[in-house]
């Protein structure tokens, strides 16, 4: 049907590729009949699932519509059509052909066609006639189609591209309100481990956040909390070569396979440079990162700590412990089920006692004496139990009662150990959460914490942050956390107080972080593992390669055409569901920008210093701001430690312990002070004296 | 004294062994000429050789039809009828291709028709028919097929035998500007000696009558779609589906084509029958004249039988077996051609219908029942249930 094209509908078609097919309208049994379009040259067009067609209307409207089903029309069945294109040397029937299978005298009627889904017209309610051409969507029109022109220039955050049927990128937008708030909040991955790239997506989404802030005119900070190998830690790091950091380290510059990652085309015929050409993107790393790696029990619990990383320059790591203090408050996290109101009850009272002490009677007037150790605790409840009176009881608390809690917090402390000191933890030693400023990255390597260490983590960090946000304490317009195993840390099926108290705090954060500015990005495998009440209230999800039994769960309310779609996405791919965008649209994501956990450890493998002594300065360090000896001041005493058949791993344990205790303050922080120490728990530990 | 006669090109040759020839245009006349060679009380032995079809077909009734005009049953007895046994050949097919770029086949015909049972006045069967022929054309060989159209190709009518008795009913129907079709011909009462009053009384019969007559208007409708193509002189061939003898004199030296699937009639018997249908795959018989009927004398085309394709070892002997017709004399060699387009027409191939039918013929089948099934669904609900 010959449709003279006006300017406004010419506006939305890809002109130079020329029209595809016609609009065929037919009835498959259901009331209103389905469109499909009639393929010109089948062999010359690759239409897929999810293609964006534009079809004029005899109105001067355009409608919009999106590829589903591909069906075939032939005089032949289905099977007998398969076997007649695929093997026709067996045909449905057999050939007369004495010399084999060829070109039938007469054309079969087979009709390829793609049934359409109309997603709007340019204007009210039009819909296609019968044997309209249908073009390929150009940018304006897939735009359109999306409606992504609705959303407004500086509000866009770009998180992947769309290929359409004519090899036209499109970049895929989302609305900064539905995803930022307030209209919408919180976004979350989906898909099988390793296979479907959450990380990578994920990371690609708040960088495009983080370099749009600005224009969108909010004050942004992101922490991410890896609890989950290194892929995390390396966010500092650029993988393109190309990169000023890479020029000055050339010896590094050559062990990354950066070039590949970033010029190499995939089979989609794409660069990752191209997508994030397309994006308008810098393929750059994040900006203004810091490391947090937990640091109790004497050493470091992080993939990357500062004595690995000294190869690769001056990268922010730091270390963060909390005293008994610090987390007494979150002993909720630990409650048992047997917990009842005489211990509750107990456990208050040793909150109150941790943070205002105790006074102990004797010998004169009474003292208050303050706890912060776990010795210090220990003796508090040794105390406790001394002084008992004649029913067994401490004000008020029975001696039983006082054994359970004595029992039960030193538990605790034993099994988060990792994050919480036994000993006297400096004021810097913690995460500084007030230091957030707009842009920054902070990361919080989890990843070889025990689990209630982990919990832990998350849930104090999590609780101080958000209640900072909605003091307003914290001067951002925005705060994100990215949690990655979201399945784990708030699980459908509640395991245990663990993870029951931090699911009530995510519950907490889904629901009403909205006006707070609380953002969570987080990341599972199966999200019908996840708490209904947390991922209730995500507004935009992306889902990654699954595998058919989680799709086909009705928490996705995916269709049959899309579970088919999402069992066959590569890694770079993913669907995206966002409230602006018409329809469930498939996109491909460029691989991240900065250094992934295999590519980072070969690198800090490779960078091992030739000196131990600097290693062991590092160790004494601790990250609390202790004035170091100087290296020839150190080194005869390692050196007379190894002489006398010490290991450097006992130098090491040394070093650490030397680390662990807090420096002495002001002017008494001298390198002889260290050093003094040093050579004292090396005595200490190894029984000889190196003095 | 022993003649022997056989069959040359059109005219029958007659050798006496007294040295006599004759030449005769028919068996009829070497019959009518042996009856009167018998009433010079010769001893003779004739030796039939019988290609022509209808000389097949109707000997035992050309051989009744003598005896019964002749008072020469006693020479008939003296007549002895031996058929050769090998007057049914088998010819390879040579050059066979599955693709024929010269084939000139390139229009398809078949019609389709829809009957049935309107009401039943008293004990007259009031039917309604759809006719409907569908024209297909393939511009070049392995291209599709597009529907021509030449003339109207769709018919519709009321069938109800006319008998004073009916004729209330008839008038009926004309005041309302319906025009029915007449369902007892002369024949059918010839046949069945009976009077039209005597005949409408039989229900069963009437209605088989009306499904012939049914059958005979889709007939009269393919004929005036191939006579109108005829009128055309379009470039290329037609090939119908079925013989191609009841379009009369029409189209004589057209290029025609008639494909026969069912072979309800046997040609032949005993070693020849058997030597047809065990006709070996991309095989074609020996050519046959035939004439328009079996007592008009001009013959109007040639025959022969075709094994278009292989069969399998569950299908029948019939399966693959063509007989074709044309209204043209064929030499062999356009017979070996013709057959080589026919056998490249396998490709694509056709499901069911016992593996005779053709692709393109098929198609128009389909478009041509597709034409009676929406023209069917137009009519009133009550009608079309």
């Amino acid at each position: 049907m010959a449709l003279t094209l006006t300017p406004e509908q010419a506006a939305y078609l890809n002109l130079e590729f020329g029209p595809i097919g016609k609009v065929v309208v037919f009835n498959k049994g259901n009331p209103s009949p389905g469109l499909a379009v009639a393929l010109e040259n089948p062999n010359g067009i690759s239409l897929d699932v999810g293609h964006f067609l534009a079809i004029p209307t005899p109105d001067g409207q355009v409608s919009f519509a999106v590829t589903l089903d591909p069906d075939v029309r032939s005089d032949l069945s289905e099977s007998e059509v398969v076997i007649e294109i695929e093997t026709p040397e067996l045909g449905a029937l057999e050939t007369t052909s004495a010399v084999g299978a060829g070109e039938p005298m007469t054309e079969r009627p087979i009709a390829r066609l793609w049934t359409l889904s109309i997603l709007c017209n340019t204007v009210g309610t039009s819909r296609p006639v019968p044997f309209a051409l249908v073009y390929f969507a150009n940018r304006a029109g897939v735009e359109f189609a999306l409606g992504m022109n609705r959303i407004p220039t500086h509000l866009r955050i770009p998180i992947g591209v769309v290929v359409n049927g004519d090899r036209q990128t499109h970049p895929v937008y989302l609305h900064a309100e539905y995803l930022l708030g307030p209209q919408g909040v919180h976004a979350n991955w989906g898909g099988l481990s390793g296979l479907s790239g959450k990380t990578s997506k994920k990371s690609l989404c708040e960088l495009a956040i983080l370099t749009q802030r600005q224009t969108m005119g909010l004050r942004c900070a992101l922490i991410v909390f890896a609890t989950k190998g290194s892929d995390e830690l390396f966010r500092d790091l650029p993988s393109h070569p190309e990169h000023p950091f890479w020029r000055a380290h050339p010896e590094l510059q050559a062990r990354i396979n950066a070039s590949a990652f970033l010029t190499v085309q995939d089979p989609s015929g794409f660069s990752d440079l191209q997508l994030y050409e397309a994006l308008n993107l810098h393929p750059i790393p994040f900006e203004d990162v810091r490391l947090y790696v937990p640091c109790g029990d004497g050493q470091w619990w992080g993939y990357r700590t500062p004595e690995t990383n000294r190869g690769l320059g001056t990268t922010a790591i730091f270390g963060f412990q909390w005293s008994l203090r610090q987390v007494a408050p979150y002993m909720s996290l630990f409650a048992s089920t047997d917990a009842d109101d005489k211990l509750r009850a107990m456990e208050i009272e040793v909150l109150r006692v941790l943070n205002e002490g105790y006074w102990l009677e004797g010998d004169g007037k009474p003292h208050k004496q303050s706890i912060h150790t776990l010795a210090d605790l220990e003796a508090f409840f040794t105390y406790a139990t001394d002084n008992v009176d004649g029913r067994r009881r401490w004000k008020g608390h029975h001696i039983e009662t006082i054994a359970r809690a004595r029992a039960r917090y030193l538990s605790i402390f034993q099994r988060a150990s990792q994050v919480v000191s036994a000993g006297v933890v400096s004021a810097d030693q913690g995460l500084p959460l007030t230091d957030l400023r707009d842009g920054m990255v902070w990361v919080i390597d989890l990843s070889r914490l025990k689990d209630e260490s982990k919990l832990l983590v998350l849930y104090k960090v999590i609780t101080e942050l958000y209640d900072a946000m909605q003091a307003n304490r914290l001067p951002l317009d925005r705060l994100l956390l990215d949690i990655d195993e979201l399945n784990q840390h708030a699980p459908r099926r509640q395991s245990g107080a663990l993870t029951r108290t931090l699911t009530a705090k995510l519950q907490d954060i889904s629901e009403r972080a909205r006006t707070d500015g609380v953002i969570l990005l987080t990341a599972q495998q199966t999200l019908s593992e996840v708490d209904e009440r947390v991922e209730a209230n995500v507004a935009t999800r992306f889902y990654g390669m699954m595998g058919m039994q989680e799709s086909q769960h009705f928490i996705y309310s995916l269709s049959r055409l899309e579970q088919y779609v999402i069992g066959k996405l590569e890694p770079g791919e993913m669907l995206v569901q966002h409230p602006i965008l018409r329809h469930r649209v498939k996109v491909r994501v460029p691989r991240p920008s900065f250094l992934r956990g295999k590519e980072g450890q070969a690198l800090l493998r490779s960078t091992t210093p030739a000196d131990p002594v600097e290693h062991v300065l590092r160790l004494m360090a601790g990250g609390r701001g202790r004035v170091l000896p100087k290296p020839e001041q150190v080194r005869p005493i390692v050196e007379a430690v190894l002489t006398a058949g010490a290991t450097l791993s006992d130098v090491e344990q040394a070093a650490r312990q030397v680390g662990q205790v807090a420096p002495l303050e002001g002017p008494r922080n001298t390198e002889q002070a260290t050093l003094k120490l040093f050579q004292k728990v090396l005595t200490q530990l190894l029984g000889k004296s190196f003095l | 004294m022993a003649a022997f006669v056989w069959r040359c090109s059109a005219t029958w040759r007659t050798h006496w062994l007294d040295g006599h020839q004759t030449v005769q245009k028919n068996l009829h006349s070497v019959l009518h000429q042996a009856y009167h060679l018998a009433q010079n009380k010769y001893q003779r032995v004739i030796l039939v050789e019988s290609p022509t079809l209808e000389e097949q077909t109707y000997w035992d009734a050309t051989l009744a039809q003598f005896t019964s005009t002749s008072d020469a049953h006693e020479t008939t007895a003296a007549l002895k009828f031996v058929e050769l046994p090998d007057h049914l050949t088998a010819y390879a097919v040579p050059n066979r291709s599955h693709f024929a770029a010269d084939s000139p086949l390139r229009y398809f015909l078949d019609g389709a028709q829809r009957t049935r049972l309107l009401f039943v006045a008293d004990t007259i069967p009031v039917c309604i028919t759809i006719c409907g022929v569908a024209l297909v054309e393939r511009p070049q060989p392995g291209g599709p097929l597009v529907e021509r159209r030449l003339t109207p190709c769709l018919r519709l009518a009321l069938l109800l035998p006319d008998a004073p008795s009916v004729r209330p009913l008839w008038e009926a129907f004309q005041a309302e500007g319906l025009q029915p079709q007449d369902t007892l011909t002369p024949q059918y009462l010839q046949k069945h000696n009976l009077t039209r009053d005597e005949l409408v009384t039989q229900f069963d019969l009437c209605r088989y009558f009306a499904y012939q007559r049914a059958r005979h208007l889709r007939q009269e409708l393919e004929k005036s779609v191939i006579t109108a193509w005829v009128q055309a002189k379009l470039n290329g061939w037609l090939v119908l589906d079925g013989d191609i003898r009841h379009l009369g004199t029409d189209i004589l030296g057209a290029a025609l084509v008639g494909i026969i699937k069912r072979h309800r009639y046997p040609y032949f018997r005993g070693p020849s029958q058997a030597l047809l249908l065990s006709l070996p795959a991309y095989y074609r018989t020996n050519l046959f004249m035939f004439s328009q009927t079996a007592t008009h004398s001009v013959q109007v085309g040639s025959s022969f039988f075709l094994r278009w394709r292989r069969r399998r070892l569950q299908d029948g002997p019939e399966y693959g077996l063509l007989r074709i017709e044309t209204p043209l004399a064929l030499p062999p060699d356009q017979a070996n051609l013709l057959s080589r387009w026919l056998i490249a027409e396998g490709s694509p191939a056709e499901t069911g219908r016992n593996g005779n039918h053709l692709y393109p013929i098929a198609r128009a089948e389909r478009l041509a029942k597709k034409m009676v099934q929406d023209h069917w669904r137009s009519l009133p609900r009550h009608w079309a249930r």
